[in-house]
Parts: structure tokens; C-alpha cells; sequence
């Protein structure tokens, strides 16, 4: 099995890149003590995150329809992740400052 | 390359490929194991922290995680249609049916000044059951069903099962994904029992909550407050997208996975989201197109159905060469008899209005 | 151990999940969320069984539990609504029945005590906060919103 050639190793490492900033973010979610803090954590290090696998998964797409939907996909994602982020902040904001501690 | 690899390995592992070369093969093996123990632990985990967590909010939201991490198992048994029907109604609508009965329940609304707390104590109450007496039930069941898993995985599986059958017959069935075949030609009664299930649910939901506030969620967006900046750009996105997710689903549902309650569950959750953000808005009467729509997909099913025993010799038999465009019409229909009784059970009112902004 | 066998064992641990968070707990919504995790293992045992053949994945379990799912929501959705109903009439996120206070030796009192209130028109009844009029009277502005707006 020495088949594992150039493209595969780059889908891997970004594979494994993504999971590093999901880590990266979780742990930021986790240990951040207000809302603002922790969305900071959690956007920007999951969207960097979530680029990365799609990336890599786009590498290892079978047909270009496949690449299409992985896009639409990371899309979508991104959008909803925007969205929700900027709701969760505003409400957040209305509350009192956002230094209460919230639930995670 | 990888996905080759780790199907060989699957293969490899279930026919005891034992060579010296297989050693990757054992590796990918032993990572599927690892990634399978994993999702058991997190189900697991979620499970309990769901049932016995100490904030009621946290469960609820576990809850929606902890079926995402189910839709992953299901994939992972080679079950993609239930993945993409338990992402979307197991996660996503019964989720969001939860959190708006959360917010009602624990009665959250601005009354008692902005620091009010969000999640009040509502850990664990006293229990009327001693605890020892809860932990004999559970793990009787428990014992239970896990044994009549292993023993029904270990018997030598028969050789004519209903579903070597359906996969026999498929080519006769006039779609080519057997989950559809099997829902909508071979074992279409239990479809239409569902719907009815679904059309019932409405009608019960809609006797028990008489007014508009004992159901559904409370108006997230009011018309005298000022809309997020976002949630326009994401609608006009959204809604065309999810329609054509819905088209989506219901055409692939007859040779890939997919069909009607997942199209449905994307369209139901499309009509939610436009609930919540006040696009749409709750009234009392269901209108005539409504009602039509609600009892469409049994009245077409039925109809066809009994036109089968005049046609075709049976009820509920396609006539032959009929087969896929009368699936496919049914499919439709029934998307949005799905869709719509999902969409008021949500809304918690017997009809929905367009409100302009 | 095959994957369906490994499969249907966590389906038996998440049943006893299921059914210890089913007896111990009290409020409404945490029921809700036992019985469907309940649900979901017993889907879970399904969709294993459907895998135990060597040569391939049983479809029928698979279309079982399709319907199963979309059952449980309905159930789920109505449940709430009771239960939505129930909290509106009384003002208890738990049964009467789970009560340990003296209350609970005549339950039906406290019902029908916190009914009558209700449609006369009364104060509250007895253990519910205040909050809840203020709730009652916000979402009668909705409504009547809602109404005028047709």
C-alpha cells in the first residue's frame, strides 16, 4: 500500500489542520468566561476550522458535482454560523454587556 | 484513496483477511473501532447527561447534539436516508420544538427586567422513586433489549428475509433505492398509517391548545422592533435554497437516498424558520387550500391505492409501468402533507398567514 | 464482536438511560426527552439488526424506522402541547401525582382549585408565581395583534 501519494497527504494534514482549530475553538468555548469571548473563540477558529475539512474533502471528491456540493455545503454553514453568531451577540449585548456568565 | 482503503478494510475485517499485507488493513480496521467506540461513548454520554444533566436548558441543547451524533451512527451503519431524516426531524424540528415548549414552560419573557436569569434551577427535583429502584428498571431494560440485540445479531440470519426479498424485487418496484421502494410500493400501508399518524397528532394538538399562547413559540420578532441586520440577507438565501433542497431530495429519494419525509422535514423547517423570524404568523383557522393540503396525501395514497384493486388485481398495487410516475406523484403530494402538520404542530395554530414587512 | 453486535448493545445501555431518566425524573419536559431518547435506542437496535447480514443492509428495518422517526416527532410535538396546556392551566412543570408535599394527598384539589381560579378570573392560585399573570397578559396583547392584523 505505497499508494498514498502527494494529494492524499495534503488532504490529511489539512484534515488534520481543521481539527486542530476545532480543538482550538472548543477549548475556547469551554474555557472563556462571557458569551462575547467565547463566540470570538468559537467563529472565528470553527470557520478556519470547517474551510480546512472542506478543503480536504474537496481533494478527495470523485467528480466535480461532488467539489460543487462540498462548496455549498461550507457555504451554507458559513452563513448560518454568521448569522446565528451576530443574534447570539445581539441578544447578548441587549442583556447587560454579555459579562454575565451564560450556559454553554 | 483513503475511502478505497477503508471500504477494503470493512471487506477485509469481515472476511478475516489475515495475511501478512493486510496490516493497513488491520490499521483502517482498528481506527473504524476507534471512531466507532467514540460515537458510543458520546451517545452515551449526552444520553445521560440529557436525562439526569442539572440544567434543563443544557439538556435540551445536548439533546439536539445528541441526535446530530445519532444521524453520524446511522451513517456509519450504512443507513444514509435515516442520517438525513434524523439530522433534519430528529435534530432539527423536534429541537426547535423543545426549546419554544422550554421557553413557555420556564416562562422566560422580559417581565422581570433583563437579568433575569435564563436558566433557573431546574436541576434535579426529589425523587418519589427510590434511586436503587430506578437503577434495577433501567438496567433490567437495558439488559433487556441489549439481549435481544446480541442474540438476534448471533442466530444464523434466515435465508428469506422480507428485505433479501425487497432487494430481489427491486427492479420491479419502479424506483431504484429500496428504502423508498419498500415505503411507497411494498409496504405502503404503514406509509399511509403514518401520515394518518401525523394528520391526528395535528388534530390532538390543535383540541388540547385552543388559543394561539398554549402552543407554539411567543413572537421572537415583534412588528415595532427593529429586525436584526442579518436575518433578511439569510432568509432571502435561505428559503429559495431550502425549496430547492426540498426538489432536491424528493427527485433523488427514488435511486439515492432521499425522498418525501426528508424533503418534507427541510420544508417544514423552512416554514419554522420564517415562523420565527415573522415572516409568517399564526391564526386560528386553517384555510381551505390549508385543509387540503393537510388531508391531501391520504386522500391521494388512498384513492390510488383502492384504484389498484379495480387495475391492477390488489390495493395498494401500481398498475404496471405506472409505477415510478405514480411514486413520484405521491412523493409530491405527500411532501407537503408532511411538511405542513410539522409546520403547525410547530406553530402551535391551526393556519399560517403571510405577514408583510 | 461484529459492528451490529457492538451497535445493539449501546442500544441496551441507552434504554436503561432512557428509562432511569423516565422514573426519576419529574419535570414534564425532561420526560419528553427520556422517552425519546428511549425511542432512538430502540430505532438504534433496529437499524443494527438491519446490518447483521453479511451480504447486505436489510431495507426494511431502514423504511420501519423512517416512519418511526417522524411518529416520534409527531408524539413529541403533541406531548408538548400538553404539557404546554397543562402549565398554562396550573401553573406545574410535574404531575400532580410526583408531588411529595402535602398538596400531593389531594392532587385533584389543587387541579381543579387552580382551574376554577383560572376561568373566574381570580388571583393566582396557590405555589404559582406571580409572573405568570404577567405572562398571561403580554401574550393576550399577541394575540389580539395577531387577531387585528388579519
Amino acid at each position: 500500500m505505497e499508494t498514498i501519494d502527494l494529494i492524499d497527504l495534503v488532504s490529511i494534514g489539512l484534515l488534520l489542520l481543521g481539527a486542530l482549530f476545532f480543538l482550538t475553538g472548543t477549548v475556547g468555548l469551554l474555557r472563556f468566561n462571557n458569551c462575547f469571548a467565547r463566540l470570538h473563540a468559537l467563529t472565528k477558529a470553527d470557520n478556519v476550522g470547517l474551510g480546512c475539512i472542506a478543503l480536504g474533502l474537496m481533494l478527495q471528491a470523485e467528480s466535480g458535482w461532488a467539489v460543487a456540493k462540498i462548496a455549498l455545503i461550507w457555504a451554507l454553514a458559513q452563513l448560518a454560523a454568521t448569522v446565528s453568531a451576530h443574534l447570539i451577540a445581539r441578544f447578548s449585548l441587549r442583556l447587560g454587556g454579555g459579562v454575565r456568565r451564560m450556559p454553554p | 484513496m483513503i475511502r478505497a482503503l477503508a471500504d477494503d478494510a470493512v471487506s477485509g475485517a469481515a472476511t478475516g483477511a489475515a495475511t501478512g499485507a493486510a496490516t493497513d488493513l488491520e490499521i483502517a480496521a482498528l481506527l473504524w473501532w476507534a471512531f466507532d467506540g467514540l460515537l458510543a461513548l458520546g451517545l452515551l454520554g449526552l444520553a445521560y447527561q440529557v436525562v439526569a444533566g442539572r440544567q434543563l436548558f443544557r439538556s435540551v441543547v445536548l439533546f439536539i447534539i445528541y441526535g446530530l451524533l445519532m444521524a453520524v451512527a446511522w451513517a456509519r451503519l450504512a443507513a444514509p436516508d435515516l442520517a438525513l431524516a434524523e439530522a433534519a426531524i430528529g435534530a432539527g424540528l423536534t429541537g426547535a420544538l423543545l426549546l419554544s415548549a422550554y421557553r413557555n414552560l420556564i416562562g422566560t419573557d422580559g417581565e422581570e427586567g433583563p437579568h433575569a436569569p435564563i436558566t433557573p434551577p431546574a436541576g434535579a427535583p426529589p425523587m418519589t422513586v427510590p434511586r436503587w429502584a430506578a437503577l434495577f428498571a433501567a438496567a433490567l431494560a437495558g439488559l433487556l433489549v441489549a439481549g435481544i440485540g446480541w442474540v438476534a445479531v448471533g442466530l444464523q440470519p434466515p435465508e428469506q428475509t422480507a428485505g433479501r426479498l425487497a432487494l430481489e424485487q427491486l427492479a420491479e418496484s419502479g424506483v431504484e433505492n429500496p428504502v423508498t421502494a419498500v415505503l411507497l410500493n411494498f409496504r405502503s400501508i404503514d406509509t399511509i398509517g403514518e401520515v394518518v399518524v401525523l394528520f391526528v397528532a395535528f388534530l390532538a394538538a390543535r383540541v388540547v391548545a385552543q388559543e394561539l399562547d398554549h402552543a407554539g413559540p411567543g413572537d421572537w420578532l415583534r412588528a415595532s422592533q427593529r429586525e436584526p441586520l442579518l436575518v433578511g440577507p439569510l432568509i432571502a438565501f435561505i428559503a429559495p435554497m431550502a425549496v430547492l433542497v426540498t426538489g432536491y431530495l424528493l427527485w433523488a429519494g427514488g435511486h439515492q437516498p432521499g425522498g418525501a419525509f426528508q424533503a418534507g422535514a427541510v420544508l417544514a423547517a423552512l416554514a419554522v424558520l420564517l415562523r420565527l423570524t415573522g415572516r409568517l404568523r399564526p391564526r386560528l383557522e386553517p384555510t381551505l387550500l390549508e385543509r387540503s393540503v393537510l388531508v391531501g396525501g391520504v386522500v391521494l395514497f388512498s384513492a390510488i391505492g383502492l384504484a389498484g384493486a379495480g387495475l391492477a388485481g390488489a390495493v395498494l398495487e401500481y398498475p404496471p409501468g405506472w409505477d415510478y410516475r405514480l411514486i413520484l406523484l405521491i412523493e409530491t403530494v405527500l411532501t407537503l402533507s408532511i411538511a405542513l402538520p410539522l409546520a403547525l404542530l410547530f406553530s402551535g395554530s391551526g393556519g399560517l398567514r403571510q405577514e408583510v414587512r | 464482536m461484529s459492528q451490529a453486535a457492538f451497535y445493539a448493545l449501546v442500544a441496551g445501555a441507552l434504554t436503561g438511560i432512557g428509562i432511569y431518566g423516565l422514573i426519576t425524573q419529574r419535570h414534564l419536559l425532561r420526560r419528553v426527552l427520556a422517552v425519546n431518547i428511549l425511542g432512538s435506542s430502540v430505532f438504534l437496535l433496529l437499524v443494527a439488526l438491519a446490518r447483521r447480514h453479511p451480504d447486505y443492509v436489510d431495507p426494511v428495518p431502514h423504511a420501519m424506522v423512517l416512519t418511526g422517526i417522524v411518529i416520534a416527532v409527531s408524539a413529541t410535538a403533541f406531548a408538548l402541547v400538553l404539557a404546554r396546556r397543562y402549565h398554562a392551566a396550573t401553573g406545574l412543570t410535574h404531575l400532580p401525582e410526583d408531588e411529595e408535599s402535602e398538596e400531593a394527598l389531594a392532587p385533584g384539589l389543587l387541579n381543579r382549585r387552580s382551574l376554577a381560579d383560572r376561568r373566574s378570573g381570580g388571583g393566582p392560585p396557590p405555589g404559582q408565581p406571580e409572573r405568570r399573570q404577567g405572562a398571561r397578559r403580554r401574550s393576550d396583547e399577541d394575540r389580539r395583534s395577531d387577531e387585528g392584523a388579519q
